[in-house]
């Protein structure tokens, strides 16, 4: 027991050096479960950007450009699917819900979505959250166009808005729907997802801005149909571009996937976005790793810090390890009183570093929410994390023997000789 | 148990690939006795309290404490012996920098069980030892703020709390000047007078030499043809 009060006083009496050891170590372990927090929560806001969708259908193609395409806005499909197609799987025995989506246009670089009701009734993100309104409604009119918070925010629209939509998805857009501008009837509420970076109009909107369209090419002034002349009623959907649908069992999503890819009408197919999004992830888990190693190297600087701290007491404490032992400490002792010294450090360190966390968690997390979508909940310390902080110990501890056999050395050489 | 507390056999004694240092054929110190072990520095003076203490061992020969002899000791007994039965006084730099001086004085009645225990109450057995040597006032205070003399009566102190069978002094005093010298002495030898201890007090300054009993020469003592200083 004295054992360790005399550390504690020893180390109380270099309390500059003790504090500087004891912060970078706290710096540093609170860096590198930040981190780790951080990536878990990257990682869990990509694996929940959808979720209880059970199947992606597109035209056939690359599962993870599909993927890109319909869940992250990014990328374009090479071709369409029938909205026949659409309604015979919605029909299908197996299938819960459907959603729709015809891509292709954008406003100011966002992406518009066609889309129909059932994307505000069944698109769930985050481990079954729906999608909500801000403001406003969902869009029952062909003119009428909702938005992703996102959008709303960045471009300062409004529910009442007239805006006008942009065909293709390059940032700077080639041709612009001005003779058929939208009014905005609804804001979405954040959902930290790419659903904030859209706007939403419905597949009769998509069809009408295109309806004139000869070829791909805008309508020359004569040909033009004047907004008011196109009734809801009159739209026929023909293509859409990817729908997402949601089984009744998730027994019958294989089966499913395979009737899909097999579909002899026209080549389609079924992804599960689960299994697509984890193989992207691991596509990019390098940096993940990069981030692990260094915030590793981190931990293990703040540790050899608290090394060199112990290290450079020595000499000056050689008297004191002689005093020590003409009053009966063993070498071994003293062996042990350098290794509670490096204790003490590294768990006053890694406990501040934890409070440190918290903190810095408490005030980043709207901010890291806002500017990059990750959300970082606050919770508990995880077995894992503790496991990391059993093997920070365990490591720093590994590295206070070399101090620690410096001084047993020191200490039986010496004997009773006081150097100064 | 015989009066004898120290006694050294045939002792020998060097350092890894030195030549001899120590050769003793024998060396007794009887219990209460107060001896002056002289010699001129580097004769092994302080190697010599190393063996007594049990930190070094011997080559060869025996060396028994108490009736004990520590050949027949693993280290780690000789340790914790050491912390029952010996009290150490350096030359200088004697206490521990980061506690108080209260803390230095109970600091052996933390380590030895059987010190602790001979002290009785730790606090109030301090209290009458500060008082007696003069350094009531220091107790609470920070040992770095103390001068030479005041360091080396804490010394004393924390030699003797638990009262000790042998104190062992390096040369204890010779960081002082003459009249702390005397008073010092003097009040260990009554602090010893008080519980029958016995004191092995070394020096290689012969001025102190009328102060005790018994004086013994290391060079005379010691067999070994050691520095060209010593012979
Ligand atoms: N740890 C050691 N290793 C090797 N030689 C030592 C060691 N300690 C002391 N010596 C040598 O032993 C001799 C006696 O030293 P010491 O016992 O300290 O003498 P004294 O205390 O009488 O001045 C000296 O020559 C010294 O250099
Ligand atoms: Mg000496």
């Amino acid at each position: 027991m004295y054992v360790a009060s005399l550390a504690f006083k020893s180390l109380w009496n270099r309390r500059l050096a003790t504090i500087l050891t004891v912060l970078s170590i706290s710096f540093s372990v609170s860096l590198f479960l930040g981190i780790e927090r951080i990536r878990s929560g990257a990682h869990d806001g990509f694996a929940n950007t959808i979720s209880k969708t059970d199947l992606i259908v597109g035209a056939k193609g690359g599962t993870i450009q599909l993927l890109l395409y319909t869940v992250f806005r990014i990328g374009s499909a090479t071709d369409n699917m029938s909205y026949e197609s659409y309604q015979k799987l919605s029909e299908h025995p197996e299938v819960a819900w459907t959603i729709p989506y015809s891509l292709g246009d954008s406003h100011r670089g966002f992406r518009v979505v066609g889309t129909d009701n059932n994307f505000y009734k069944h698109y769930q993100y985050l481990r079954g959250r729906h999608i909500t309104f801000l403001h406003g409604r969902e869009p029952n009119n062909i003119f009428e166009v909702v938005l992703g918070e996102s959008v709303a925010k960045e471009l300062g629209y409004h529910v009442g808005d007239s805006i006008v939509l942009s065909h293709g998805v390059s940032d700077v857009a080639f041709q612009d729907h001005s003779d058929k501008p939208f009014t905005v009837v609804g804001v979405l509420k954040r959902t930290a997802t790419p659903i904030d970076r859209s706007l939403y109009i419905t597949l009769q909107g998509m069809e009408a801005i295109h309806m004139d369209w000869v070829d791909g090419a805008p309508p020359l002034e004569d040909g033009r149909i004047r907004p008011e002349e196109i009734k809801m009623d009159d739209i026929e959907i023909e293509q859409i571009t990817a729908m997402l649908l949601g089984t009744k069992s998730r027994i019958s999503v294989l089966q499913l996937q395979r009737d899909i890819n097999d579909y002899e009408n026209e080549p389609l197919m079924a992804i599960i976005p689960g299994v697509v999004l984890a193989e992207l992830w691991d596509g990019i888990s390098y940096a993940e790793n990069g981030l692990r190693v260094v915030s590793f190297f981190v931990v293990v600087v703040g540790l050899l810090g608290m090394l060199v701290a112990i290290y450079n007491s020595l000499n000056e404490r050689r008297r004191e390890m002689a005093i020590l032992r003409s009053l009966g400490v063993g070498a071994s002792v003293v062996f042990r009183l350098m290794l509670y010294e490096s204790m003490f450090l590294t768990c006053i360190g890694a406990l501040l570093g934890i409070v440190l966390m918290y903190i810095v968690l408490l005030i980043g997390q709207p901010l890291m929410e806002e500017f990059f979508g990750i959300f970082v909940p606050i919770r508990g310390m995880t077995l894992v994390e503790l496991m990391y902080l059993a093997a920070i110990l365990g490591f720093s501890m590994l590295l206070a023997v070399i101090p620690a056999i410096r001084a047993y050395r020191n200490t039986l050489y010496d004997g009773l000789t006081i150097r100064t | 148990m015989s009066d004898v507390v120290l006694a050294l056999n045939e002792v020998k004694f060097s350092y890894q690939n030195s030549t001899l240092l120590i050769d003793i054929p024998e060396f007794k110190v009887k219990a209460g006795e107060r001896l002056f072990l002289y010699g001129p520095s580097g004769c092994g003076k302080t190697t010599l309290l190393g063996l007594i203490s049990g930190i070094l061992e011997a080559n060869s020969g025996e060396i028994s404490v108490l009736d004990r002899s520590y050949a027949k000791m693993s280290s780690r007994s000789r340790d914790s012996f050491r912390g029952d039965t010996l009290g150490y006084i350096f030359q200088m730099f004697n206490l521990i920098p980061y506690l108080t001086v209260r803390e230095n004085i109970a600091l052996p009645c933390q380590i030895s069980r059987q010190r602790r225990q001979r002290a009785g109450n730790l606090n109030s057995t301090i209290d009458a030892l500060a008082q007696r040597l003069g350094i009531s006032d220091l107790l609470g205070r920070i040992v770095t703020e103390l001068s030479v003399g005041q360091q080396q009566r804490v010394a004393a102190a924390r030699a003797l709390i638990g009262d000790p069978a042998i104190i062992i002094a390096d040369e204890p005093t010779s960081a002082l000047d003459w009249d702390h010298r005397e008073t010092f002495l003097k009040l260990l030898f009554e602090e010893l007078d008080r519980y029958g201890g016995t004191l092995i007090f070394v020096s290689h300054d012969q001025s102190l030499k009328a102060m005790f009993p018994k004086v013994i020469s290391l060079v005379e003592l010691n067999n070994a043809v050691g520095e060209a200083s010593c012979t």
